[in-house]
């Protein structure tokens, strides 16, 4: 197919399905179809060539205000330029057709927004898709787009990837160029795409990497493409799993994911991270304060018109003492440290991805082995504390974990091997364990 | 670093919300209260864990 006849089979299925999803919150129809005539003109080659995708609405599109899933910013002069990630895909010949739908300012994990709609797992409709990228992880289930764009602070990645059942990368912190993106935590803000299998997710992954001066958070790494090792296998890579936090308060899908993982990955033990639950105290004040900083004039001016989920609780973060990000920097710091001294005998651990299914939207409570806690915090249980030290994370899903629904687990690697991560979950997908197909609904 | 039983996170609200220019209704502040212990419950972890003298408190770093 043209990259135009993929074009319009894309925007196609947003109009045929988007009506249930709510993955979108804009659909770039015009755009969309130029640059696709454009590819075709090009005669490009490479793996990603004609082939659609959308971006989270926290990234720059031009000609459009970003709204980062803001009532406030919907009204925001429209972006001058791409965000360099959206460039990236369409000059190696992808074409976006949207911008998707997340929870405000990335400050959640279900995509239960309330100025756009919640998100809808493709999955099972009347369940949340995850968050806080969402809309991101909902259009690649139901088949709408192959590849999207999102971010990760504290698993805004890998908790929508799990629920969704759909592979994502997120890279170490600092590998990707976060410009153009509107940030939520800059200490721990991660970019990274989502795909359906492991080789478009490599060569969208490949296409994203390269030296951008506009992000000084990005650290200068030579660009180390994954997909030309991928098949390499599992060869003498070190796996095992990762216990103590990581064992806690789960479902019997999370526990059962985490095992068949293990198993087909061959994984020799289990280490246990000491810091994990401290690690992941200090990435929640870190993240209470960072998040609340960025959005003090908003909050001063415009308070009400934020997500009321969250007023309160950006209006605390705004007020924590100085003294105590102080400390939890070192906290971090501390944790970081201790996984590095761990990370000397394995290559790759595994944990869950989300400690349940996706559960209904408007769930408050999750219970699991006899505790009972808030569940939208809960569900970055396990990723928080990885996040917070920036290892790299793949997170595969396996399929029909709890009747429909799928379920993800983190594959964390050392910093900067991200590589080792896309050799294992090739590994996962070639022996059937993990797959992502489109959302049964959702088939052609 | 933090002594949950001498920490009173309404008195702290009030005291604290004007430094930072929130004007917040009385209502609103038992909410954002709320909303601090839950933050203090969720953070107590790390505001417990003693650090050693030479922890990095650098907010970005290489991974």
């Amino acid at each position: 197919m043209s990259a135009l006849e993929n074009a319009q089979a894309a925007l196609a299925r947003i109009a045929a399905h988007d009506g249930q999803v709510n993955a979108f919150t804009e659909v770039l129809a015009e755009r969309a179809l130029a640059q696709a005539a454009r590819v075709d003109a090009a005669r490009l080659t490479g793996p990603l060539v004609g082939m659609p995708f959308a971006a989270k609405n926290l990234f720059d599109l031009k000609g459009i205000p970003t709204r980062a899933g803001s009532k406030i910013r919907r009204n925001a002069p429209p972006a001058t330029a791409d965000a360099t990630l959206v460039a990236r895909l369409e000059a190696a010949g992808m074409v976006c057709v949207g911008a998707l739908n997340m929870d405000e300012f990335a400050y959640g994990f279900t995509t239960e927004n309330s100025h756009d709609g919640p998100a809808h797992n493709p999955h099972d409709l009347s369940r949340v898709a995850g968050g806080s990228s969402g809309g991101s992880a909902a259009a690649v289930a139901a088949g709408m787009v192959p590849v999207s764009l999102g971010t990760d602070t504290n698993g805004s990645i890998r908790v929508p990837a799990s629920l969704c059942g759909v592979f994502g990368i997120k890279p170490s912190y600092g590998r990707l160029p976060r410009s153009g993106a509107t940030l939520f935590v800059a200490a721990f803000d991660h970019v990274g795409p989502f795909a359906r299998d492991v080789a478009t997710l490599a060569a969208g992954y490949d296409a994203l990497q390269g030296p951008d001066a506009a992000d000084p958070a990005q650290v200068p790494m030579p660009v180390e493409l994954v997909s030309p090792g991928m098949e390499a296998g599992l060869g003498d890579l070190r796996i095992g799993r990762l216990g103590g936090w990581f064992d806690g308060p789960q479902t019997p899908a999370a526990r059962t994911a985490v095992a068949a993982v293990a198993k087909a990955l061959g994984a020799s033990g289990t280490a246990v991270w000491a810091d994990a639950e401290a690690t992941r105290a200090a990435a929640f004040l870190i993240t209470s304060s960072e998040g609340a900083g960025f959005r003090l004039p908003e909050l001063r001016e415009h308070l009400e018109d934020f997500e009321p989920l969250i007023q309160d609780r950006l209006l605390a973060g705004a007020l924590l003492p100085a003294a105590w990000i102080f400390h939890a920097q070192r906290v971090r710091a501390m944790g970081k440290a201790s996984m590095a001294a761990l990370l000397a005998d394995w290559d790759i651990l595994i944990a869950p991805a989300t400690p349940t299914t996706a559960t209904p939207i408007g769930q408050e409570m999750l219970t699991m082995q006899g505790v009972t806690m808030p569940l939208r915090p809960s569900l970055g249980l396990y990723t928080q504390p990885i996040s917070a030290i920036g290892l790299p994370v793949l997170t595969v899903p396996l399929q029909n974990a709890a009747g429909v629904l799928p379920i993800g687990v983190q594959l964390i690697g050392r910093p900067w091997q991200e590589a080792a991560l896309f050799r294992a979950a090739r590994v996962l997908e070639q022996s059937g364990v993990c797959a992502a197909p489109v959302a049964a609904a959702f088939r052609v | 670093m933090l002594d949950p039983k001498n920490f009173d996170p309404g008195a702290y609200v009030a005291a604290v919300a004007p430094a930072v220019g929130l004007e917040l209704s009385a209502e609103r502040q038992l909410r954002v209260a709320e909303a601090l212990a839950l933050v203090v419950k969720l953070g107590a972890a790390a505001l417990t864990r003693p650090v050693s003298e030479s922890a990095e408190p650098a907010a970005m770093f290489r991974p």
